[in-house]
């Protein structure tokens, strides 16, 4: 297990700069995603720690050694790709084995370490195929396969679930949570999928045009996020943002007008709190939302039916976008004008450069917790 | 967009005339097998004949036999087939080499050297052969069949210009995982691309086979022993100042013929997807 240390990274294509002054450090063991838009430099960031660019400038350290001059192989990383990149000529038994015949390691070896591989990865009936007859789920575990036989230190995925369905998609973030428990080892997962990242991470680390916006665990990025970007990328659907005026503020929190609602919402205004009538945005997430008597007035536009939940998408008399997301189906018409309700504590507030207000703390009780059973627990 | 014939006029035209020029084709490669199988007689014939005469007598294969057996074919066969091969071999090694540094390695000035490379294909051989002529004797190698094996051993520009479009069309990908798996760039070239551009190494080892086959300009410089005639050179012999041997000619240049064709028949395949390049998916 092993620490990787990002230190100050910046990278430059020409006149483009693609990465700003990033310093970060995943801890050893630890799962960690980045996630951002596309170009953002997420997967510019792993090709630099996996040794495929150079940094234009900053230290990349892994257990304390600087290996940003060396060759990926002497970082002691491995990478799956996000198309795999397996070798279609070779069969899958001759794509795990290639770094470890690479390596020079005895024949021998090379065999107990691929069966081992095959065995953990479920593809041990499927080593004398070659990629094109395996499926893409088969693919995706060669390509760990031969990442994992190398004993990295770190192990780089650059978004290795983009080219399956949904359903597979689903089946291998287990798998890849359960082989991160089973072996330990600190990875590094890049996607821009939050879904992904929120599922399987320790923390995460929102990327937004080449800097780092907030790193944190799931919940810390879901509670509290630090800015609108992160508020808006993290959570599906994406978090309503209404915009008003701050029309009083107290060490209470900030009180807000939203479509002519006053609405208390309980924030720290820290040191430099909103001048009354200034401008402000409201976050709240569509799951907080749901139908009331009182609250904001829109008319429903359309209704997502999911089988769990349905989405209502409404529009506020000024023309805002408000979505509610509620348990199973819902029976209202389209073009209805409905009101809207939600909890002021579950509510988010954005300065207009987009800095959250640090929300006041989400009470542990209103966590649901499961108590093991009384014979312990499952394992 | 593609434009389909349809109807049964037009469709017979399209077939007429595809058979038409098949036929045309065919032609001179069916008058040589039957004049191989002609009298000397029956050759000046006039009007002249589709009739293979030989055929009808005691001794068929007259012609073939007397060049196997008296002329001294089988020698020229092998020769052909040595020099051929081993030349083939020489401009697949050096293309697949050159092509694949221009194709994926960070040269400076490589696309400007492989400008030059490229123009030298347009310099007709007769402007080079008498400074090759020289070169050759200088190394004392004339009578020998180095100076028809050496030279395809250097770059060749048609082999790498298509190497060179095959390799770049294979995804970067393969060439960084096995950078990240510690595979040095010649294990990368060695291991994963040069597998992977088998179509088109097979194209390369085609064309350069076919090419050294029908050389007779070379030969004809370079060699004067009889026992190191190629195909070629040994079917030129058969034609003197005064007369011409054309049964015994057509028969060897039918029997010369056959290798080409059956090489073309196996590796069909993979030359048409040589040329067509990069068949390969990630």
């Amino acid at each position: 297990m092993s620490e990787l240390t990002l230190h100050e990274v910046e990278k430059r294509f020409g006149n483009t700069e693609v990465l700003r002054d990033l310093s970060l450090t995943v801890g050893s063991g630890e799962f960690a995603s980045f996630v951002g838009p596309s170009g953002c430099g997420k997967s510019t960031l792993l090709r630099i720690i996996a040794g495929l660019e150079r940094a234009t400038t900053g230290e990349i350290r892994i257990d304390g050694r600087d290996v940003g001059r060396l060759e990926p192989v002497d970082r002691g990383v491995a990478m799956v790709f996000q198309n795999y990149a397996l070798y279609p000529h070779m069969t899958v038994r001759q794509n795990i084995a290639f770094p470890l015949h690479t390596i020079g390691l005895p024949r021998q070896e090379v065999e107990q370490k691929v069966a081992e591989a095959a065995r953990t990865l479920r593809l041990t009936d499927r080593l004398s195929h070659k990629p094109a007859a395996l499926s893409g789920g088969q693919r995706q575990r060669v390509a760990i396969g031969r990442a994992i036989v190398r004993d990295p230190k770190v192990f780089l995925f650059d978004e290795p679930l983009s080219n399956l369905d949904a359903a597979l998609r689903g089946e291998m973030r287990i798998e890849l949570a359960e082989l991160h428990a089973r072996l330990g080892t600190t990875m590094v997962y890049v996607t821009h999928d939050q879904v992904e990242a929120m599922t399987m991470s320790d923390r995460i680390a929102v990327l937004n045009a080449g800097r780092i916006e907030q790193v944190g665990t799931p919940t810390e990025l879901y509670h509290h996020p630090s800015t609108r970007f992160v508020a808006d990328f993290i959570g599906r659907p994406a978090m309503n943002m209404l915009t008003g005026q701050a029309t009083a503020t107290d060490n209470n929190g900030i009180t807000v007008s939203i479509e002519n609602q006053e609405i208390r919402v309980p924030v720290d205004p820290g040191a430099s709190p909103p001048k009354p009538g200034s401008a402000v945005t409201l976050g709240v997430r569509p799951e907080n939302v749901a139908p009331a008597e009182t609250g904001l007035r829109a008319e429903v536009q359309m209704v997502e039916y999911l089988g769990g939940v349905s989405v209502i998408h409404a529009r506020t008399p000024s023309g805002q976008r408000l979505a509610a997301s509620l348990p199973g189906a819902v029976n209202v018409a389209r073009h209805a004008v409905v009101g809207f309700g939600f909890d002021p504590t579950d509510t988010h507030l954005f300065t207009p450069q987009g800095m959250a207000f640090r929300r006041r703390a989400v009470a542990a009780a209103a966590l649901p917790t499961f108590l093991p059973t009384a014979d312990g627990d499952a394992s | 967009m593609n434009r389909r014939v349809s109807g049964p006029g037009a469709l017979l035209a399209l077939y007429g005339f595809l058979v038409a020029y098949a036929a045309l084709s065919l032609m001179p490669f069916a008058w040589m097998l039957i004049t191989s199988f002609k009298e000397q007689a029956a050759l000046f014939q006039l009007p002249p004949s589709f009739r293979p005469s030989l055929l009808f007598t005691d001794t068929p294969m007259a012609n073939y036999s007397v060049i196997w057996n008296e002329r001294n074919f089988v020698t020229f066969f092998r020769n052909s087939a040595f020099v051929s091969f081993m030349a083939a071999i020489g401009q697949v090694f050096t293309c697949a080499l050159a092509g694949y540094a221009f194709a994926r390695l960070p040269l400076p000035g490589k696309n400007i050297i492989f400008a030059i490379i490229l123009a030298t294909a347009f310099v007709p051989t007769e402007v080079t052969i008498i400074p090759e002529f020289l070169l050759m004797r200088g190394f004392g190698w004339l009578d020998t069949f180095l100076p028809l094996i050496v030279p395809s051993f250097l770059v060749g520009a048609f082999g790498t210009f298509m190497l060179r479009e095959y390799f770049a069309s294979l995804p970067h990908d393969y060439a960084e995982a096995a950078r990240m798996d510690g595979a040095r760039e010649f294990r990368i070239f060695w291991r994963i691309y040069l597998p992977l551009a088998q179509p088109a190494l097979i194209s390369v080892f085609v064309i350069a086979f076919i090419n050294n086959w029908d050389e007779l300009l070379r030969p004809l410089l370079y060699l004067t022993s009889p026992d190191l005639y190629t195909v070629p050179l040994g079917l030129l012999s058969f034609v003197s100042q005064y007369e011409a041997a054309w049964g015994q000619l057509m028969a060897g240049s039918v029997i010369s013929t056959l290798p080409l064709i059956i090489i073309y028949v196996l590796t069909q395949r993979y030359v048409l997807a040589g040329f067509s390049g990069g068949g390969v998916k990630g």
